[in-house]
């Protein structure tokens, strides 16, 4: 058993007054023992929303996953008792959260936060996880003197490693960072990451990092999955990706950025919106925004296509009705 | 490139009193524009850029200096000339979604200020509604919008309103204020080029503040890099990106993560943060996070000097740390 982390045909939806929002749709993700996997997609692609499934945390209601499998080390989350699972937070999985100014808990001072989870998870008694608090602190690269204070005390670059050392502090072995560095500057994202990276190759621990910055997962993950209206349309290794990306959504990405190393006069934009995810369209859910679009793409959905080791690509284009697409090509 | 310098600032300060002391918001900046060119302002948060574009616009009337525009210094502006300079300067505001009235359809706020400047009257509803479909046109928002809320649009579609706002009056140069930071990269890119079509067709001249270096590499003429109310570099893009030279622009330009995973910057990581712009102590504002910083750094201000033709820095080492005669 090498993958720590298997998601197979997973589907979560909300189920609202307004109707349906499909979320999550029948997605299949592996993680790699010690390795990181970096989520990429646009806000609204059900990011976020995967990363909470992990831990169950959707709320019910709206939310609900309602079918698959998650296997953590071969354990089906979905399976277990709410008991089981609150022995797996915080000290096997743990997630690292967005935004450090809502994260913490704002009558807490830092330090009581911290030992609150080694009390909880370890039982060793409260002068034991006081010592290993301050460890982390110093660890995250705070002085363990402030742990007596509380979180407004602090900026948001040191309430962010607050978290980390949260989410450490019971050396989980996999972490989820749900876009862990957006809320802060350049220099002290760079920090954060480089801190990140530091305690993966200390502890060994997985991670699997959601963003929607490239240049955070090309410096930082082996594995990069693309998402998109609550699918993944294209994963692999890291430079498979963003060598030889393949899916059109993963060539409208990187033609929308402005780039530091290389020069481009003008930017090509993906037309459109991101579709409404009550709403879906028919057949592949890109196809209202594809410039390759082919009246194949509009009516059925495109199957898993393993281009060549683990490069996998949804998409018509690759897929094995390749014929079908190529004659809609002709006939235009 | 001997365009007409159309906005000069000199010595601006703009300090705000709070319980502790004098916040220090901008603190002796100076430069210019020439007409049709982009001066792109970066710095992190904190460091007064968005403090600075208000105040070229006297939306916080500065503390001192003097803002130039076209030869006249506006801070010495009365209530009605203010009014009348409108017309020629705007804002594009950064967050689309708090900086447009919730109770006010797209073309009502696009016809206000047409309303407020006279331009139209109320009861000439006819040439009203033609002017708004034609700004609506330039911006790429759908005739079919004109009668929507700001809530039923998204985040794009939003800040191409207050583009069209900014647009109604004609104006010359136009103050942007992180227009596309609250967007995604696929919507970023269909604004970029929205502005970028924009000035080329009116020949606008843009201050476009940002924290985000490869937008301001992809757009800006000139780049002016802050640091706690002060310059620390400012020159050509094609200079900056090709040979910074102050240690804190270095730092920021290897802190951003490539993406390409066979480009691997020498990363500089910088220790601590942004110090505090309460009566800061004279001398340079970044050497508490410098590796170069010596005794020297220290004491006295340093002022912006000019290293190389055009290469404006302020770091006392700069020769030494640059290998510069």
């Amino acid at each position: 058993m090498n993958n720590i982390l298997e998601i197979k045909d997973l589907v979560v939806r909300y189920e609202t007054e307004d109707g349906i929002v499909k979320a999550v749709n029948s997605v299949n993700l592996s993680l790699k023992k010690g390795a990181a996997l970096g989520l990429v997609g646009e806000t609204g692609a059900g990011k976020t929303t995967l990363a909470k499934s992990i831990l169950r945390l959707i709320q019910w209601p709206p939310g609900r996953i309602v079918s698959g499998n998650i296997l953590y080390d071969g354990t089906d989350l979905t399976a277990i008792t709410e008991n089981e699972m609150c022995k797996i937070r915080g000290n096997d999985i743990s997630m690292i959260f967005q935004d450090p100014m809502t994260a913490l808990n704002p009558v807490l001072t830092v330090g009581k936060q911290i030992s609150e989870v080694i009390e909880e998870h370890d039982k060793i008694s409260a002068k034991e996880a006081d010592s290993k608090m301050r460890e982390m602190l110093s660890m995250v690269g705070i002085d363990p003197n402030r742990a007596e204070e509380y979180p407004h005390q602090f900026s948001g670059g040191m309430k962010q490693r607050v978290v980390i050392a949260i989410a450490l502090a019971c050396n989980p072995s996999l972490l989820v960072a749900d876009e862990p560095t957006t809320a802060l500057d350049v220099t002290i994202q760079a920090q954060v990451l480089d801190l990140i990276r530091n305690l993966r190759e200390q502890l060994g621990t997985s991670l699997l990092l959601i963003t929607h910055d490239l240049g955070v997962v090309a410096q930082n993950c082996e594995y990069v999955a693309i998402m998109y209206a609550g699918e993944i349309v294209e994963y692999g290794e890291l430079r498979d990706v963003f060598k030889n990306g393949l899916h059109p959504y993963t060539e409208g990405l990187f033609d929308s950025i402005p780039k530091l190393n290389e020069d481009v006069d003008r930017l090509k934009p993906i037309e459109g919106l991101m579709p409404d995810p009550a709403n879906l369209p028919e057949g592949c859910t890109f196809h209202p925004r594809c410039k390759y679009a082919k009246d194949i793409c509009k009516t059925q959905k495109p199957e898993k296509r393993t281009i060549e080791g683990e490069h996998i690509v949804y998409c018509h284009r690759f897929s094995e009705y390749e014929h079908l697409w190529k004659e809609g090509q002709e006939n235009e | 490139m001997s365009k007409e310098k159309i906005l000069e600032v000199k010595n601006l300060k703009k300090y705000f009193s709070t319980p502790s002391g004098m916040l220090h918001a901008v603190d002796d900046v100076s430069f210019d524009i020439r007409e049709g060119e982009t001066l792109g302002v970066v710095g992190e948060s904190g460091c007064g850029k968005s403090t600075l574009g208000r105040a070229v616009l006297r939306l916080n009337d500065p503390t001192s200096g003097e803002v130039i525009f076209r030869g006249e210094n506006i801070l010495k502006y009365g209530k009605k000339e203010m009014k009348d300079l409108k017309k020629d300067i705007q804002l594009i505001f950064q967050d689309p979604f708090s900086s447009l009235n919730p109770r006010m359809t797209v073309s009502q706020s696009i016809a206000m200020p047409l309303l407020i400047q006279g331009i139209y009257k109320k009861r000439d509803k006819v040439a009203l509604n033609k002017k708004v479909n034609e700004l609506m046109d330039l911006v790429g928002l759908a005739q079919r919008f004109v009668n929507s809320y700001p809530h039923e649009l998204d985040g794009g579609r939003r800040q191409r309103i207050g583009i069209a706002r900014a647009l109604a009056l004609n104006p010359k140069f136009i103050v942007c204020d992180e227009p596309v930071s609250a967007l995604d990269v696929s919507i970023q890119a269909q604004i970029l080029n929205l502005m970028q079509d924009l000035q080329k067709e009116m020949g606008l001249t843009y201050m476009f503040i940002t924290h985000d270096l490869s937008v301001v590499k992809h757009l800006a003429d000139k780049i002016m890099v802050m640091y706690l109310g002060q310059v620390v570099e400012y020159c050509d893009v094609k200079q900056l990106f090709e040979k910074p030279l102050h240690p804190y622009t270095k730092a920021l330009l290897s802190a951003i993560p490539v993406p390409d995973p066979d480009v691997h910057m020498e990363r500089i990581i910088l220790k601590g943060e942004i110090s505090s712009p309460i009566e800061p102590k004279p001398g340079c504002r970044f050497a508490r996070r410098c590796i170069y910083a010596t005794e020297a750094c220290t004491g006295t201000d340093i002022t912006l000097t000019e290293v190389e033709p055009g290469h404006f820095t302020s770091c006392v080492r700069i020769h030494e740390i640059n290998n510069i005669l």
